[in-house]
């Protein structure tokens, strides 16, 4: 009679003729089987012993101590402050920063006058803003909608010429204009494409 | 309600959901492998209800949505009496049993996941596939009741992402509208009974000391870590592919044809989530066409099995791209100018095979990515054939699924150019790790090595 293997194995796709098919290692059992045999308190103690110099040996392991000390520990240690504040705007605010106050801010001015909803403002490049020193990332258009319900363009669009508004720097500052006259859109067009204009 | 309250009660429906889905599809499994695999089906039904809701134009109140998810689970419970003898069964058949040793593996899985399930929670998505995407489609479909909504007359010009799978967008509906401000947590629900998956099936061929470990290995590989609580597309997607192969391959052991079906079924779940997974559920089907050849049952019944295999995927294609995208979405995309116009020119293949090998595989940066799992599969890979001489064939199954992404990658990409090595091809990568994992949980040498400490242990 053949000895019992104690641990089922895969017989997988390279049998050799059809044959009756045992039940997969992988299935239920059909009722109430008995209990395997039992482990010696000693040998488990033993077992535990190597898991845990196992577990030292891993994080021994250069990547994976890097991944300890540098994603995991600090997550455990942002966890223990972020408990504390659930704030939503703050949330949102740590994780999109710049982006998000800045379509905060130029939403704002739009709700103010209460035509957020009718605007389509067309915003410089990032590179724009960076040569006139200031600091900010310019959210695409899908983004832009997603953190604040405004429309936007960017000037490297085909319809770039639709906004109706138009930001610009000037004495250091966010000038907001509204598009009185098509040529001064055009020409600001261009002024922007001159920029790289990138995500 | 409160946040874990809402997600104990959405656990309860999806295992309900995924239950009632096992039972009609009578799949037999273990109480550890049961319950995680039922839940993480709930998941993928909750992530179609609101699509189904979308295409036959039903506006995507909160109402209708929970309504169709309860519907939704008394019909997959249509079986009720079979299914109550089941969880009978499966309540006298389950016995939770920890051993000690499983203690320190089981405490820092926890400690991870935790922490990965928190941040998950408490950060809004990040992504800009997401936040110009699904995301923003999710958040006002919730404002205007439709997927097809305000987003689309925005300028979409520098993103193609809101023509990505509705997967993600149906997740961040039902979350939103339960209460969760950034939608999310879902994720942590696929990670954790995923991981419990793995631990499991781990455990049906290696010792218990070697599966904590194997899973540990898993779960600290940094790339993929990190899409445990960044809501992307990848994790999910390789998730349910591993878990379509996985049940491929117990169809091979026990011939049963709804096994195969079954497997069909999760191949065609993973290409809802990414559509090029049809590319890679096709490039399975030989293994189907080998394993009927090597068996005798003939070519034919080979070819009829890789149909039961590949047809869901591609029906699963046809809806939520074909159809969705092309008829429903009011903004033309034009599917085939993605598609590489000279198919002559290999050159794109073997460059992109190269890059892969040299940038995100075998560099500094890979093993920032991926650490060295890989070098650890490989290792062992070598060990097998150099001490054994030969191959299971549970491993050439799981060695054939590893080439397939292998392989896979480098022809997606010389198909669809779109598809970069920086973003695209780096998470999707992610598919080829739970595959190694079951390759290596079949391992002839991690298996006597087991096979020696429980006889040793039970002595």
């Amino acid at each position: 009679m053949k000895k019992k293997k104690t641990v089922p194995r895969d017989r997988g796709a390279a049998q050799s003729s059809p044959k009756p098919v045992a039940p997969s290692p992988a299935a239920a059992p059909s009722g109430k089987q008995a209990s395997p045999a039992t482990t010696t308190g000693f040998k488990s103690f033993i077992l535990f012993v190597a898991a845990i110099i196992s577990l030292l040996i891993f994080f021994g392991l250069e990547p994976n101590k890097l991944w300890l000390n540098q994603r995991i520990i600090p997550y455990w240690d942002d966890f223990k402050e972020q408990k504390l504040n659930l704030d939503l705007e703050e949330r949102k605010l740590a994780r999109y920063q710049t982006d998000y106050l800045f379509a905060k801010n130029v939403t704002g001015f739009f709700e103010k006058r209460g035509s957020a909803g009718k605007v389509l403002v067309l915003l410089p490049p990032t590179d724009y803003f960076k040569a006139h020193n200031l600091d900010i990332h310019v959210p695409e258009p899908a983004v832009f909608y997603y953190f604040t319900g405004l429309k936007t363009i960017w000037p490297n669009s085909a319809e770039a010429s639709k906004a109706n508004w138009f930001i610009s720097v000037k004495n250091g500052g966010l000038v907001f204009d509204s598009v009185s006259n098509k040529q001064i859109l055009l020409d600001t067009i261009a002024a922007f494409n001159k920029f790289k204009t990138s995500l | 309600m409160s946040g874990i309250m809402i997600i104990i009660l959405f656990t309860i429906i999806q295992f309900i959901a995924g239950f009632g889905l096992l039972n009609l599809f009578n799949i037999q499994l273990k109480p550890g492998l049961l319950i995680s695999l039922a839940i993480l089906l709930g998941v993928m039904v909750f992530s179609i209800m609101p699509f189904l809701l979308q295409l036959a134009y039903i506006p995507l109140t909160s109402t209708n949505v929970f309504i169709s998810i309860i519907v939704a689970c008394v019909l997959l419970n249509i079986k009720f009496k079979s299914g109550i003898a089941r969880l009978q069964q499966l309540k006298a058949t389950m016995r939770f049993k920890l051993k000690i040793y499983e203690i320190p593996y089981l405490v820092m899985i926890i400690f991870i996941v935790f922490v990965s399930a928190w941040r998950c929670f408490y950060f809004p998505p990040t992504p800009r596939d997401l936040t110009s995407g699904a995301e923003v489609i999710a958040e006002y479909a919730i404002r205007e009741k439709t997927m097809i909504n305000s987003v689309f007359s925005v300028n979409l010009e520098t993103t193609n992402n809101v023509f990505k799978s509705p997967f993600i967008t149906c997740l961040q509906i039902i979350y939103k509208y339960a209460g969760f401000e950034f939608g999310q947590v879902w994720l942590s629900t696929i990670v954790t009974c995923f991981l419990i998956f793995l631990y499991q099936a781990l455990t049906l061929t290696v010792h218990r000391l070697f599966a904590g470990l194997l899973v540990l290995f898993f779960m600290a590989i940094p790339e993929m870590f990190a899409y445990t609580f960044m809501v992307l597309f990848d994790y999910a997607n390789a998730a349910y592919f591993c878990l379509s192969v996985w049940f491929l391959y117990q169809f091979f052991q026990n011939q049963q044809r709804n096994y195969l079906a079954f497997a069909g079924l999760l191949m065609a779940f993973a290409t809802y989530i990414r559509s090029e997974t049809l590319i890679l559920g096709c490039m399975m089907a030989p293994a189907i066409v080998w394993y009927h050849w090597k068996n005798k049952t003939g070519m034919v019944k080979g070819l009829i099995s890789s149909a039961w295999f590949v047809v869901p995927s591609v029906l699963s294609y046809i809806i939520s791209v074909t159809i969705y995208i092309n008829k429903y979405l009011p903004v033309k995309y034009n599917i085939q100018s993605l598609v590489n116009k000279n198919l002559g020119d290999l050159s794109p293949l073997f460059d992109r095979f190269t890059d892969i090998n040299s940038k995100l595989i075998f560099s500094d940066m890979g093993v920032g990515y991926y650490g060295y799992f890989i070098y650890f599969f490989l290792l062992l890979l070598l060990l097998e054939l150099v001490i054994k001489r030969q191959l299971t064939p549970a491993t050439r199954n799981w060695l054939y699924a590893v080439l397939v992404i292998y392989i896979g990658f480098p022809v997606m990409a010389y198909l669809l150019p779109l598809l970069d090595l920086n973003n695209s091809t780096k998470r999707g990568l992610f598919k080829i790790f739970p595959l190694m994992l079951l390759y290596m949980a079949n391992n002839s040498l991690l298996v006597s090595w087991s096979q020696k400490i429980m006889k040793w242990e039970t002595k």
